[in-house]
């Protein structure tokens, strides 16, 4: 009995007891994650839509185009096959905003660092700035288009 | 933060306990091996809201010749707005092929179009508490079909075609975190995706500059340093192959619907209308794709709300599409003579009608969880002869629309891995 009494006494001081924070200024903390794995939001397609129009055209998205886009996106259960498309069309329209493929070789690497920037809204990793780099000397046939392609229907792209 | 962070860790586990039962309902930890009756099944949720009384009780005659047998002559007040639909697709009615439970209930819940969809097509009743804003707790018959079939399902095998982008997309997986969308179906609300000038946006415009290999090496990279096991996956997704055959669909759908091919292809005097629209886009996903499941949903005759005579209209529009829809499934390769097709409404109307009368004084119908008569609906199973008791008409109540998706799952050898969680059985009163 006196171990029964003893072990619920424990058991509610656990439950009980949690260590309290003063947030006197009821702000979050901000954590700034390199990788990305703080974005565990799913953008909604009128979040998608929105951002990926401005990313591309560096202004915003008409009211319009919007709607058109988000139907199509809320139409078809497989995001990823509507936003290939979605993409493709936009990277071809020639009022889209997409540096000259020389900076792949004239400055690969501020390239690099401002598409993540673009797409992520983060810095990249030493490691990412290689691997793409890489990638780009290795295949000099490899597009600036292509590269944006690859952000966009990236999975990091449709979180925040 | 440490307490939000304790919360979430909190109400994860907490779904995960709740998860435990759907991820080995029956104790075990792999797929099933049951035996299927068919290899393929179509749920035609004949939806909107349709009444016993016009439906299969007759009372202003046949208004369903394509499915139901009998030549009642239809009511003199309202004939003269009713549209001449081009003769049955089928040499019978489509009840002739199968069994119809006349006398079907939709016995819990409100009775609102959302709720008898989530009950359809989880197999659950539902409450007040319904969250109509987000995806069910109760996993879909979907991710039941793809997680508990012997081996796993892949997404193309699953569809569901949805007449309107309100709320009912979101029934292709649900939120459990057993299953989701990991598990979910394909979904298309085709009437809203192939619109003549919509298609301009998503159109073929990117060339092969044979980089496509680097390309997807590099996104695999971009994804491979993003995933921390924070997100769960975001929508439904097919392989590699599967993705390509849905894009060359896509485009070859995209050059019919520039073309005007789909604009009228079943030469309904007047035009089709959105019922008869979805279900033939239903059709060409039949034709492409032989999925071992789709449903497939109408929801024309709600016009019953405000006119009683468009009602009975739109019965008649849904009626010659369900039987085209078999007439489909007869004549595709691989799906004729093994394929359950189930036909039920979602719920039923009110036996009192509200104050509105249309022009041939017919008061109009809504749909209340207060009038018992909304309860009562039919349900019909048409399938292969040997498999499917043919042209049986069983007039007692028998029957709840929670027993759909365990018939589903029977038809296609998984009950007995889902058994354990579900309300209803299966309906075997129709079968051999």
């Amino acid at each position: 009995m006196r171990y029964f009494i003893a072990y619920i006494l424990t058991l509610t001081l656990l439950v009980c007891c949690k260590r309290q924070q003063i947030n006197e200024f009821d702000i979050n903390p901000v954590v700034i994650n390199q990788d990305g794995a703080n974005k565990e939001n799913l953008k909604s397609p009128d979040q998608f839509i929105t951002l990926l129009y401005a990313d591309l055209y560096s202004t915003t998205i008409p009211y319009a185009e919007l709607k058109k886009l988000q139907r199509l996106l809320e139409s078809f259960g497989n995001k990823n096959v509507i936003i290939e498309r979605i993409a493709q069309n936009m990277l071809n329209d020639p009022l889209a905003q997409i540096p000259a493929d020389t900076i792949l070789t004239a400055a690969a690497d501020v390239f690099i660092s401002e598409s993540y920037k673009l797409f992520f809204t983060r810095n990249a990793s030493e490691a990412e700035v290689w691997y793409i780099r890489e990638l780009i000397k290795n295949n000099p046939e490899l597009t600036v288009k292509e590269i944006y392609y690859a952000f966009i229907t990236s999975e990091e792209y449709k979180y925040y | 933060m440490e307490r939000r962070k304790f919360l979430k860790t909190a109400g994860l586990t907490a779904l995960g306990t709740i998860g435990v039962p759907y991820i080995i309902p029956t104790g075990r930890l792999f797929a099933s091996t049951g035996t299927r009756k068919v290899n393929h099944v179509v749920f035609c949720l004949f939806a909107g809201g349709v009444r016993n009384i016009e439906a299969v009780h007759k009372a202003d005659g046949n208004l369903m010749p394509s499915m139901l047998s009998g030549n009642e002559a239809v009511s003199g007040d309202i004939i003269a707005d009713l549209s001449t639909l081009p003769t049955n697709p089928l040499q019978n009615p489509l009840q002739t092929y199968g069994t119809l439970f006349k006398e079907f209930r939709f016995d819990s819940g409100p009775t609102g179009h959302i709720n008898g969809h989530v009950t359809a097509i989880t197999g659950k009743n539902t409450n007040n508490t319904l969250d109509i804003r987000n995806r069910t707790q109760d996993p879909t018959i979907f991710e039941l079909y793809r997680k508990h079939s012997n081996p796993e399902k892949a997404a193309l095998n699953s569809w569901w075609i949805t007449t309107s982008n309100n709320y009912y997309p979101l029934l292709n997986h649900s939120q459990n975190s057993g299953y989701g969308s990991a598990f979910g179906a394909n979904q298309l609300t085709p009437n809203a995706f192939f619109n003549y000038n919509l298609v301009d946006e998503i159109k073929d415009v990117w060339n092969s500059t044979g980089q496509e290999a680097i390309v997807d090496d590099l996104n695999s990279f971009l994804n491979y340093n993003f995933f921390s096991g924070n997100q769960g996956i975001a929508h439904v997704k097919n392989n590699k192959t599967e993705t390509e055959r849905l894009q060359n669909w896509l485009s070859q759908m995209i050059t019919g619907v520039k073309s005007g091919a789909y604009s009228n292809p079943w030469n309904i005097p007047g035009g089709m209308n959105s019922d008869m629209r979805n279900v033939m886009y239903a059709e060409e996903v039949i034709k492409e794709f032989k999925p071992e499941l789709l449903v497939v949903n109408m929801f024309g005759v709600d016009v019953a709300h405000t006119s009683f005579t468009r009602y009975c209209n739109a019965l008649q529009y849904a009626d010659w599409a369900t039987a085209h829809l078999w007439d489909t499934i007869q004549k595709t390769s691989g799906m004729a003579d093994d394929t359950l097709l189930v036909v039920m409404p979602e719920v039923g109307r009110n036996g009192t009608p509200n104050s509105i009368v249309d022009s041939n004084g017919r008061f109009a119908l809504d749909h209340s969880s207060s009038d018992p008569t909304t309860r009562e609906i039919f349900c019909m199973m048409a399938g292969p002869q040997g498999v499917i008791k043919q042209n049986l008409e069983i007039s007692s109540v028998t029957g709840r629309s929670v027993d759909v998706v365990p018939t589903i799952a029977d038809a296609l050898g998984f009950y007995n891995e889902v058994s354990g969680v579900l309300p209803g059985t299966p309906l075997s009163q129709a079968y051999f």
